[in-house]
């Protein structure tokens, strides 16, 4: 698990610049692809610095940058102005046939202040969005989905970011996300019920360099995630100051990433 | 040339323009004289005086020394008559025949090759104007100089020979070359190149004419680097620290490094220990670097390495970079068919020993490297043996190595550098590498893995199957080949 206080965030790079990646990241570009992770955010609105128009906070969970897509967490005012409604939200853009740039967004309403499993996916063909979510204690998944009227916007060379939207100094919005995150997944695939539910039952369980390693590893997944086509997961339990351990085998570790870094 | 293979060479060509300047500047400079044209051929040698041997650059085949040469003038250990006919070629604007390690990468790309990087280092390039204005008889003292005074070694590795170890002298005295189509480490290659070491306790006029140069030498020096053989086994080791701890006036920018496998008796590390410290303390080197070995971990680094106690080897290095604060331990990794089922336990192990002793009183922030360099030879050794399935776990070494690197953006903080693990990425890119024959020289290969260690096992004692359980299936397959 890591905290994210507001102020920095993780990433992993589209491309590894040693060449090392069995898969590169960015190859969700060319295919269906699915992005799973499971947080706890931060909902105290004391605690939060609102970034959207001074009104309400919006952080961003798992997220590509350029025009800023992937998964966020969204603390809004109700009318009424006497609650703070909690949201969790799909987001991607696209092109319409008719040559305008538009954003389909999916959205849930988050009850509880616990940990909540999330998944947003993409079917290529289909051109279909889908965001799950089920909060803690809860047994079914709440699912949405939405038909995109177009193609998606080019995000070649476009980063995955964990728990902002984009942290480089030049990004006016990094929406910067304050709260626990505890695994994460990219698979270059839509994952199916089955697989789904086998990514959160056993996330937990990935650690240890010396089980990935261990004897005749090489001639199997260590995980049994093959069929699921990923391209980097983890829960944070194996890392080193800097970098959280890719347990896909890709080599894609995300990497801490600070804002006063300046450009990756 | 295809457009696409042009435009990338066009590519590449431009990208090292802008990004090397100075090997541009370097090439340019070296060519006004001739397109042969490389400083390494004055500035920096190697000397084995075991075996008589000299070369300057490791890319040329070494060349014996006159014994009457050094006999009238010890710096011919160096400067050769040999050698000088080849700096006259270079300097009368032709390519010697022996550099052609270098026109191969010249004429078949757009790289830079050895010769503009050996003549750009610190110890070459200054002195271009006195070697380029300079008669090609002239001596000249080599500012990098490696030497091995013996090949006194109390370890016999699997891929080493006996030009370099009195283990393996003999043990092939006392039971002949292995088994294997090449007749791995016959004395006859090294009576055909007149390379047979002079025994350690013999009388050696190599050393002799290296002694009586050492005074004249040690002054000029940049880097003076102490290979083997074992070099704590000879007295000349201690001879040179002892040199340098008792001059009036030291070399005080001299880089002075030694080779060790760090498994020698322990009144020698301890001696070894007290004059490095002493060295730093009394500020006589600009830097100390202790170069040694290892390609594994725990048992199967003891297989690879006979006669290796891994424990101790291991408390060794803790010990000399605990007690030497300024001090770097470089680990040269011959990164062969054996290292890949544990070497992600050695990366751990350097890893945990860079958190450990890192820090910016040390010459090098990071107290210890891993110089990870794919073995070549013997070919029955190296990862080109083992099957394709096995490719993935090299890769996932460099994956391993890129994991506990160093962000490019954060210098305060210790881990693996750029250099460490694009050289684990280079063994996977050898690896993964195909070309014209490669399937029949291969099987040719694996036939001699099992014959080798079969024989290994027979005369040593050891047992490959139980230490290597890993490669136990591919060994049995490998005993069934017939050529």
């Amino acid at each position: 698990m890591i905290t994210l206080d507001g102020k920095h965030g993780w990433v992993i790079s589209y491309t590894n610049k040693h060449n090392i990646s069995g898969k590169v990241v960015e190859e969700i570009n060319n295919g269906d692809w699915t992005f799973c992770t499971s947080i706890k955010p931060e909902w105290d609105v004391d605690k939060l610095t609102l970034n959207i128009n001074d009104q309400g906070y919006r952080g961003g969970v798992l997220c590509r940058n350029g025009m800023h897509s992937g998964i966020f967490n969204v603390l809004w005012p109700s009318d009424d102005g006497k609650e703070w409604l909690r949201f969790i939200k799909g987001e991607i853009w696209y092109d319409t046939p008719e040559g305008e740039t538009k954003i389909a967004v999916l959205e849930t309403r988050v009850g509880g202040g616990g940990w909540i499993d999330i998944m947003l996916s993409y079917n290529r063909k289909e051109k279909t969005l889908v965001l799950e979510t089920r909060e803690e204690l809860q047994e079914n998944w709440n699912t949405q989905g939405v038909k995109i009227d177009g193609e998606i916007i080019d995000y070649s060379g476009s980063h995955v970011w964990i728990g902002c939207a984009n942290a480089f100094a030049s990004c006016p919005e990094p929406q910067f996300y304050q709260g626990h995150i505890r695994c994460l997944g990219v698979f270059n695939s839509v994952l199916t019920e089955e697989y789904r539910d086998k990514f959160y039952k056993e996330y937990k369980d990935f650690r240890g360099i010396a089980k990935y390693f261990r004897g005749h590893a090489h001639k199997r997944q260590v995980y049994n995630f093959e069929a699921m086509k990923p391209l980097a997961f983890t829960n944070f339990k194996t890392s080193t100051p800097y970098k959280a351990f890719d347990f896909s085998g890709n080599g894609n570790h995300p990497i801490i990433y600070k804002r006063e870094w300046g450009v990756y | 040339m295809s457009e696409k293979k042009q435009s990338q060479a066009v590519k590449v060509k431009n990208e090292l323009s802008i990004e090397n300047q100075h090997f541009v500047k370097t090439k340019q400079k070296l060519d006004k004289i001739g397109p042969g044209m490389c400083l390494a051929k004055w500035t920096q040698t190697t000397l084995h005086l075991q075996t008589g041997h000299n070369h300057s650059c490791h890319h040329p085949r070494t060349h014996k020394m006159d014994l009457k040469e050094i006999a009238r003038n010890p710096s011919a250990l160096h400067n050769t008559r040999y050698k000088k006919q080849r700096r006259k070629e270079m300097l009368n604007g032709k390519r010697p025949t022996e550099c052609d390690y270098c026109w191969n990468v010249e004429d078949n790309s757009d790289r830079f090759s050895d010769r503009v990087f050996k003549s750009q280092e610190s110890w070459s390039l200054p002195h271009y104007d006195e070697i380029v204005n300079s008669d090609w008889r002239e001596d000249f003292n080599p500012r990098y100089v490696e030497v091995a005074f013996s090949n006194a070694c109390n370890f016999k590795c699997s891929y080493c020979a006996p030009a370099f170890s009195t283990q393996w002298t003999e043990e092939i005295q006392n039971h002949g070359a292995y088994p294997t189509t090449d007749e791995f480490n016959s004395f006859k290659y090294n009576k055909l190149e007149d390379k047979m070491p002079i025994p350690h306790r013999e009388a050696n006029p190599y050393k002799d004419a290296f002694w009586k140069w050492w005074p004249d030498l040690y002054q000029d020096l940049h880097t003076f680097r102490i290979t083997g053989g074992e070099p704590l086994l000879a007295q000349d080791t201690f001879k040179v620290m002892d040199y340098i701890l008792e001059h009036p006036n030291p070399n005080k920018n001299l880089q002075l490094a030694i080779n060790s496998n760090l498994g020698g008796p322990k009144q020698l590390i301890d001696k070894f220990i007290e004059k490095i410290q002493r060295l730093e303390d009394e500020e006589r080197v600009r830097e100390f670097i202790v170069f040694t070995s290892v390609e594994s971990w725990g048992a199967q680094a003891e297989y690879i390495r006979h006669g290796l106690d891994f424990n101790y080897f291991w408390d060794n290095m803790n010990l000399i970079l605990e007690k030497c604060n300024r001090t770097n331990v470089t680990i040269m990794s011959t990164y062969n068919a054996l290292s890949v089922p544990n070497y992600h336990k050695l990366i751990k192990g350097v890893y945990d020993m860079k958190t450990k002793f890192g820090s910016s009183d040390r010459y090098w922030k990071s107290a210890l490297f891993l110089d990870s360099s794919y073995l070549r030879y013997p070919t029955h050794q190296t990862v080109q043996v083992l099957p394709k399935e096995w490719d993935s776990y090299i890769l996932k070494h460099a994956q391993y190595v890129d994991y506990m690197g160093v962000p490019l953006f954060d210098h305060n903080y210790i881990g693996y550098s750029d250099i460490e693990i694009q050289k684990i990425k280079r063994i996977y890119d050898w690896k993964t590498a195909e070309w014209d024959g490669k399937e029949q020289q291969v099987k040719e290969h694996r036939y001699n893995f099992g014959k080798f260690f079969q024989e290994h096992d027979k005369r040593r004692g050891t047992d490959f199957c139980k230490t290597f359980p890993e490669l136990a299936e591919f060994y049995r397959k490998c005993l069934e080949i017939r050529l």
